[in-house]
């Protein structure tokens, strides 16, 4: 009874803290939002001038049809899993750790989505046409070719979005309405559309938790789906080292590692920025860094499998591609990332008082994230550049173009996070409140 | 009247094209390659676009060295679409730009292509070809351009067509005048110039057609075989 | 003027204008490939663009310009533009085949490099600054010039044909003058071994459709010899057009060519000992053969052949005792062998006698004047074929250059041909230039030797010609091509026999006959009319426009084939002497022999404005747009050039800088570098690209024919330590992320030594 009061006493200054940094805003915010906005415009100057004189501008070429942008969009792609992954896996399994980490994931969902998108259409060779991959109806009766993995893909992706823009919204309603009493000025209406006549009723906090009982498991379902079929786009083909059928699993598995490695790093520097230290404690960092731990070990699993089955094999066609990557042109990157997303992680991560040194969880998520662009890249460019004819070997290297255009939409994801954050509160105020009565009711 | 019968209705038995590449008498000497352009539109890439591996060739010529000094020898293999059967480069296409013919050709519709370029990736004998920015003739170069051929712009991907337009021509033109095509009466580009008579063109279906005899000669084999792709060029194994 | 395309519809006697306007009326409209119909007038509004294919094809007869070989061919034409060349198949020397080159004669018409009208110097000679002027001030300007110096005029004109040929030789006899012809492609070596050995100075046939066992050495039988279509069919033929004989082809050249990777074997012989191991084959033939099949024609050489030691031979030719002996086993049991010999055999000092000693074992074998052999025939008497002047050899030009009539040449022209670029600066062909007060040039592009004329007058380009071209001697069936314009000239250009003619006329009084006429296709006419009236004179009075159209229709006159005749040689000693060849460069100096080829695309560098010729890659080195020397990987590899590296090539004339190709069929004592680029001038295309080795060469000719030894000049190399431009259609060797990331280094670490 005494406890119970002790803690309600607390709420005011959750609401405090966290509504900070939608209230407060210090002048390096808007420095490092101009930075970025520059950098953003750099790309998208680098596209418009992809799309005028054509796709050359790239440094793709035949038999390297496909290169950076798409290995970005898995990667994106993958990125996304972040939020599903920690805030789904999490909720499903009552973890009360998770209550600060949630929100910050789902954000990175949503933005990692949509980054994910345009590189599909920086890709187009004629992204003027891009409508034909939609399926409406025409006179000439002509359709998507919904055997064509790519179409997998586009449907997959849709969905995925959809839903984890429902999931996004749906924890947020509640804060909706506790921002539109709170804050005025221009966001007010705003709130007042998003939080949909919210009141806190008995009957509306009951409708909220079933929905969020019932996506919940759905999302994780789609997050496998989705990333399983991205990895199908190379399963399915016949080119040499892609035709395997260890792909799916190991996109989602390489997805879960880059997407928590993710979260490690926006956990850290939301922290940081916004002095939330008493809500996301070094426990956090530990939980991320066992959770690393976990995906590291079965990634390795499973690459490990893909390269014995493949070496011993040695079937050349094959063979060409994996002597590229342990000793040919590709070695320096190949051991490069194998280092960032498998070594540094294993050394680091598995000692538990490195895994309660938050910015050392944060370095190690940097590197893994480096690393898994990389292995994105290697997944891509190598195949592709021993076809069975070996006449036609090529190899490859990214055009300023593209760089330029990765960079800008990395600032993009960035400077749509730094807005977000002014909308939105990064820590989903109703549930740590809820944590606190929780805890409270089991006496801690 | 069971004469005009039989003939309109073999006229309708369809057409299987195919070719026969005899290694034997091909000497690499590339006339093939400049006759696909000069019938095909085929851009002029020019050197900056041949060093960054982007030079357009429908048929291209690939050579293998064997052995060292002083015993050395070359390979010479004419390498075009295998217009397969069971065409990889189709089904991955996400918007049938890609597709299989009624004669079993695989067709281009350049139109409809919106570049993703998966099929050139998914192509095991690396024929398909991609325009990468448009293509430019310095006048009046452009007056020499084939109108049966359409230009193609940037950002479609292109490959050896079999001389579509020349097929259609005859196929046409023998459907008028109530006939099957006659073995010979098309030859594309390529067959048409080759010195050597190394390349023999025709229907597969007619099994007294050069190509048919060609192909069932034990010199035959298809490229890449195992794949399962069907291909419709049969190569005839050099000797020595 | 009479046009006929084979479509059938004919028009006699129009002039060219209106002929060209009732063409076109008749092939208004457009053909519709996906309607049942051939739609003529009305084109259906909702039928997409690209499915209107305004105008119907005709298709003109006519002969392919691109080089002396004069195949016949058909042009597609559409509204008055020429679509595409293919091959006329009822001529009898490329039968509707056609090589790279010919293809790509469009772009020669549709050039945008052209000279587009008569143009006279305005800077200083070669400094390349020309005002246009009219055709009249143009002409006006030439033959005053002529008069002044009637009888010191020179005309440097490129291969010559038929009719042409006898009104440009007529024109210099004329207005007094030597006509030198200079055509890169003659084998000068080639014909004086045939004298030699048969007594005639002509190209016979060698038959290698019908011949079991082609010994070849260095006849580039696969790239440019002789007439490259007719080879290559015959070629084909020989491997697989008989059910049961498959042809065997064995070819001895220092540097593996074209013709060599088709080969069943390759022998890397040392450079210039081609004859001695025609004489060491020779002898072991002459062992085995103790009666003469020949009737003893070859026993002449039994005993120069028989001097030779063998021993010797071997060590000099670096061919091995076994592989002579089974070269000649090969030769004896052949049902139907023939050697045959040119390219590298035929370009040292000693190329007549390499020759000579090849001849004689067809002597040997008795394969003179058989099929599957060497056939000579009855050449065709008519008044086209009268006059010849043959090309003269490069010591010719130096003798032209240096001898007594030097500086005796005030007026210089110069007619399809560019001998700046294509004979070495060591025979200073620049000194007639130099010399001369004069220069007016015909040709069609701003080659290297138009570049320094004073007059231009333009001739047009083939396609927009008439023209006829003889093969008389060299074909079973004898033939004359017929060339037709197929289109209306693009610019203000003119056919040089027509202002040849109308110049010469305006000269004086009492021009020969053949410069009377009006235009050079009257002259045309007239000698077909004598070359027809033998054969396909009939009663009727125009029975001649009845057989000229059939003859512009079919593209020329074939006569009946042919038997082979084995000529009339004189009996006594041929009086053979072989020699060692000699190398300009001294070897400790000049480790290296230096072998400049024509380029199977650019030939000697008259294509190397067209480019799709440019884009061809090579067929063995895969290389488009440029020069490359090769070399042998094991050579480069001691030197640590890699693919790529600049060298420089130094020979005692010079040095070049050029790209390396590790280029596995070469001897390791040998740089190859393919002749056809380095133009200074010559059009966008070809202008500042690569480099032209004939630079690098010295002034050394086959002793007995005065041709250029192209082959006895020696290098060194250096690497220069800077990558060239070289630019491959096979990737795999340009590796940029390699080198980016040092990746070699690497392996090394790994593996010990980088791995290819
Ligand atoms: N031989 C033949 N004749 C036919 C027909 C046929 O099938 N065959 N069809 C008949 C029928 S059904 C029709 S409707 C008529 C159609 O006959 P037209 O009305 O002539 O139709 P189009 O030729 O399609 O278009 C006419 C012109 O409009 C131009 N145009 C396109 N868009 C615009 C625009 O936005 N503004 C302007 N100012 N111009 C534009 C087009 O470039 C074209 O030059 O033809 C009729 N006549
Ligand atoms: N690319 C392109 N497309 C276009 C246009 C264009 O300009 N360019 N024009 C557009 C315009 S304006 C039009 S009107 C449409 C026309 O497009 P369509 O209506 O397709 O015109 P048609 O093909 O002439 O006629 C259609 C069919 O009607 C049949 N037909 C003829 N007479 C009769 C009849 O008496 N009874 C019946 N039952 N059938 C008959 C014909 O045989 C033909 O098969 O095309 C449109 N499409
Ligand atoms: S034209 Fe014939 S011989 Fe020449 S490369 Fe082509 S296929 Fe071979
Ligand atoms: S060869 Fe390649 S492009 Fe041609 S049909 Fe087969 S898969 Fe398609
Ligand atoms: S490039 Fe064109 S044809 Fe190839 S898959 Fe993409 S859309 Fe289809
Ligand atoms: S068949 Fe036609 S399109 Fe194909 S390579 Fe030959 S010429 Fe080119
Ligand atoms: S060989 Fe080639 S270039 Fe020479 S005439 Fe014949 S087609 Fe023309
Ligand atoms: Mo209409």
């Amino acid at each position: 009874m005494e406890q119970e009061k002790r803690h309600w006493e607390h709420i005011p200054k959750i609401n405090q803290d966290l509504l900070a940094p939608l209230l407060t805003t210090h002048w390096t915010y808007f420095l490092s939002v101009g930075v970025l906005a520059c950098l953003v415009a750099a790309g998208a100057g680098a596209w418009t001038y992809q799309v005028q004189t054509g796709i050359g501008q790239t440094n793709m070429h035949p038999p390297i049809f496909w290169a950076v942008y798409i290995a970005s969009f898995i990667f994106w792609v993958g990125a996304s899993h972040s939020g599903t992954f920690i805030s789904g896996v999490l909720r499903l399994s009552k973890a009360e750790w998770r209550r600060p980490v949630t929100r910050i994931a789902e954000l990175m969902t949503f933005i990692s989505l949509m980054i994910a998108t345009l590189f599909v259409f920086y890709h187009l060779g004629r992204v003027w046409r891009w409508y034909y991959l939609i399926p409406y109806p025409n006179q000439r009766e002509l359709w998507p070719n919904f055997r064509s993995p790519l179409m997998w893909d586009a449907i997959a992706v849709f969905t995925y979005a959809t839903a984890s823009t429902i999931y996004l919204y749906l924890p947020l309603i509640p804060d909706f309405a506790l921002l539109r009493e709170r804050i005025g000025g221009w966001r007010k209406p705003l709130y007042r559309v998003l939080s949909l006549g919210w009141t806190g009723t008995q009957n509306q906090w009951h409708v909220l938790e079933t929905a969020l009982r019932i996506i919940t498991p759905l999302i994780v379902m789609v997050m496998v789906s989705v990333h399983s079929i991205v990895g199908w786009d190379f399963g399915v083909s016949l080119v040499p080292a892609w035709h395997s059928t260890i792909f799916a699993p190991y996109f989602v598995v390489g997805a879960v590692h880059s997407g928590v490695g993710l979260v490690a790093i926006g956990l850290y520097v939301l922290r940081k920025i916004y002095r939330l230290e008493s809500y996301i404690t070094p426990e956090h960092f530990d939980k991320i860094g066992k959770l690393l731990v976990v995906t590291t070990l079965v990634l390795a699993y499973l690459y490990f499998a893909e390269l014995l089955t493949t070496w011993y094999a040695n079937i050349p066609d094959h063979m060409w591609v994996v002597d590229a990557l342990l000793s040919g042109p590709f070695a320096v990157p190949f051991w490069f990332m194998a280092t960032c997303i498998y070594i540094i992680p294993l050394a680091t991560l598995t000692s538990p008082a490195f895994r309660r040194w938050p910015l050392g969880v944060m370095i190690v998520g940097v590197l893994i994230n480096i690393g898994m662009y990389i292995e994105r890249v290697l997944i891509l460019v190598p195949p592709l550049s021993y076809p069975r004819l070996p006449f036609n070997w090529g190899s490859y290297f990214p055009s300023w173009v593209e760089m330029t255009i990765i960079v800008g939409s990395l600032a993009l994801a960035v400077l749509l996070y730094a807005l977000a954050v002014k909308v939105v509160p990064v820590i989903s105020i109703w549930e740590e409140k809820e944590g606190l009565v929780h805890g409270a009711r089991h006496g801690k | 009247m069971a004469e005009p019968k039989q003939s309109s209705s073999s006229a309708h038995r369809p057409y299987k094209w195919e070719m026969a590449i005899d290694l034997d008498r091909c000497t690499g000497c590339e006339a093939c390659v400049v006759a696909c352009h000069a019938e095909n539109n085929i851009r002029i890439s020019g050197e900056q676009e041949a060093a960054e591996g982007r030079a357009i060739n429908w048929i291209r010529i690939e050579r293998y060295w064997e052995g060292e000094y002083p015993d050395v020898k070359v390979k010479f293999m004419p390498v075009l679409c295998q217009q397969c059967g069971d065409a990889p480069c189709e089904p991955v296409c996400p918007v049938y730009a890609s597709y299989h013919t009624p004669d079993g050709l695989n067709a281009q519709v350049y139109n409809r292509c919106i570049g993703v370029r998966y099929c050139g990736n998914n192509c095991p004998y690396t024929v398909r070809q991609f325009n990468w920015f448009d293509p430019h003739w310095d006048p009046p170069l452009q007056e020499q351009l084939n109108p049966d051929v359409t230009v193609r712009q940037n950002g479609i991907m292109e490959k050896c067509t079999f001389c579509v337009q020349r097929i259609r021509e005859k196929k046409e033109q023998a459907e008028k005048e109530g006939r099957r095509v006659r073995d010979g009466e098309i030859v594309p580009a390529c067959v048409q110039s080759c010195p050597t008579s190394a390349l023999v063109f025709g229907d597969r279906n007619d099994p007294d057609s050069r190509v048919s005899t060609l192909a069932r000669q034990d010199r035959g084999f298809h490229l890449l075989e195992s794949l399962g792709t069907q291909p419709a060029i049969t190569y005839l194994k050099r000797i020595t | 003027m009479g046009v006929v395309h084979l479509g059938g519809r004919i028009q006699v006697d129009l002039r060219r204008r209106t002929f060209l306007k009732l063409a076109s009326a008749a092939t208004a409209g457009s053909l519709i490939p996906g309607c049942k119909e051939n739609v003529h007038q009305l084109v259906p509004y909702l039928l997409p663009d690209d499915q209107i294919v305004p105008g119907v094809a005709d298709w003109y007869a006519s002969v392919c310009g691109e080089c002396p070989a004069g195949c016949g061919i058909l042009v597609r034409v559409m509204e008055g533009r020429a679509k595409k060349i293919e091959g006329n198949p009822s001529h009898p020397i490329n039968r509707g085949k056609l090589c790279a080159r010919g293809h790509a004669s469009p772009q020669r018409l549709y050039n945008p490099d052209r000279i587009r009208g008569p143009l006279k110097r305005a800077g200083k000679r070669g400094e390349g600054k020309f005002e246009p002027i009219s055709w009249d001030e143009g002409i006006a300007s030439w033959r005053e010039r002529l008069q002044t110096h009637r009888g010191h005029a020179l005309m440097l004109s490129g291969p010559l044909s038929g009719t042409t040929a006898q009104v440009v030789k007529a024109f210099m006899d004329h207005i007094g003058g030597p006509l030198v012809i200079h055509d890169p492609w003659v084998d000068h070596a080639l014909i004086s071994a045939v004298d030699a050995g048969f007594g005639r100075r002509v190209v016979p046939d060698f038959d290698l459709a019908e011949s079991d066992y082609v010994l070849s050495f260095g006849a580039p039988l696969l790239e440019h010899w002789l007439s490259p279509v007719a080879m290559g069919i015959a070629y084909g033929q020989m491997r697989q057009g008989r059910p049961a004989v498959r042809g065997r082809l064995i070819q001895v050249e220092p540097r593996m060519s074209l013709s060599a990777a088709n080969a069943d074997r390759w022998i890397p012989i040392h450079p210039g000992t081609e004859g001695l191991l025609a004489i060491g084959i020779g002898q072991l033939l002459f062992k085995r053969q103790d009666r003469p099949i020949d009737g003893g024609t070859s026993d002449a050489y039994r005993d120069l052949f028989e001097a030779f030691d063998l021993s010797e031979i071997v060590r000099r030719t670096e061919v091995g005792y076994a592989d002579i002996e089974r070269l000649a086993g090969e030769f004896s049991s052949a049902q139907a062998p023939v050697a045959i010999a040119g390219g590298p055999a035929s370009a040292h000092t000693n190329g007549t006698a390499a020759l000579t000693a090849v001849n004689v074992l067809n002597m040997i074998r008795g394969r003179v004047g058989k099929p599957g052999g060497v056939r000579f025939f009855e050449s065709v008497k008519a008044s086209i074929f009268d006059q010849k002047e043959a090309p003269i050899s490069e010591r010719g030009f130096l003798e032209l250059i240096h001898g007594a009539d030097a500086g005796r040449f005030p007026l210089v022209h110069l007619r399809q041909c560019n001998p700046l670029h294509t004979i070495p600066p060591s025979i200073p062909v620049r000194r007639l230039f130099e010399r001369a007060e004069f220069i007016v040039s015909f040709n069609s592009f701003m080659d290297e030797s138009t570049d320094l004329a004073d007059l231009i007058l333009p001739d047009h380009v083939s396609l927009e010609a008439w023209s006829d071209h003889e093969h008389v001697d060299e074909s079973s069936v004898p033939a004359v091509g017929l060339a037709q314009p197929v289109v209306r000239p693009l610019y203000d250009t003119r056919a040089v026999g027509d202002v040849m003619l109308e110049v010469g006329r305006s000269l004086d009084e009492g021009v020969p006959a053949i410069l009377s006429h009006e235009t050079i296709r009257d002259a045309i006419r007239s000698s077909w009319e004598a070359l027809l009236s033998q054969r396909n004179r009939t009663n009727e009075p125009d029975w001649f426009e009845t057989a000229w159209i059939e003859r512009l229709k079919e593209g020329g006159w074939w006569g009946p084939a042919r038997k082979s005749k084995t000529p009339e040689r004189d009996r006594r000693s041929p009086g053979y002497e072989y020699e060692s060849a000699l190398f300009d460069g001294d070897a400790a100096e000049f480790p290296f022999y230096f072998y400049p080829y024509p380029s199977l695309a650019l030939g000697n560098g008259e294509g190397a404005n067209l480019p799709w010729l440019q884009e061809m890659p090579d067929p063995l080195t895969t290389v488009v747009w440029g020069t490359w020397a090769e070399i042998n990987p094991k050579t480069a590899m001691s030197r640590g050039i890699r693919q790529g590296d600049l060298i420089r090539v130094t020979s005692p004339h010079g040095f070049l800088d050029i790209p390396a190709v590790h280029f596995p069929g070469i001897r390791p004592d040998l740089i190859a570098v393919p002749i056809g680029q380095g133009h200074r001038t010559y059009g966008r295309y070809a202008a500042d690209r690569g480099v032209n080795p004939l630079a690098l060469l010295g002034a050394l000719f086959d002793r007995d024919s005065g041709r250029l030894a192209t082959a006895a000049t020696r290098v060194r190399i250096e690497a220069t330590g800077r990558t060239g431009s070289l630019t491959m259609i096979e990737q795999r060797e340009m590796q940029p992320m390699r080198d980016l990331i040092g990746i070699d280094q690497i392996n090394k670490w790994i593996r010990g030594s980088g791995k290819e």
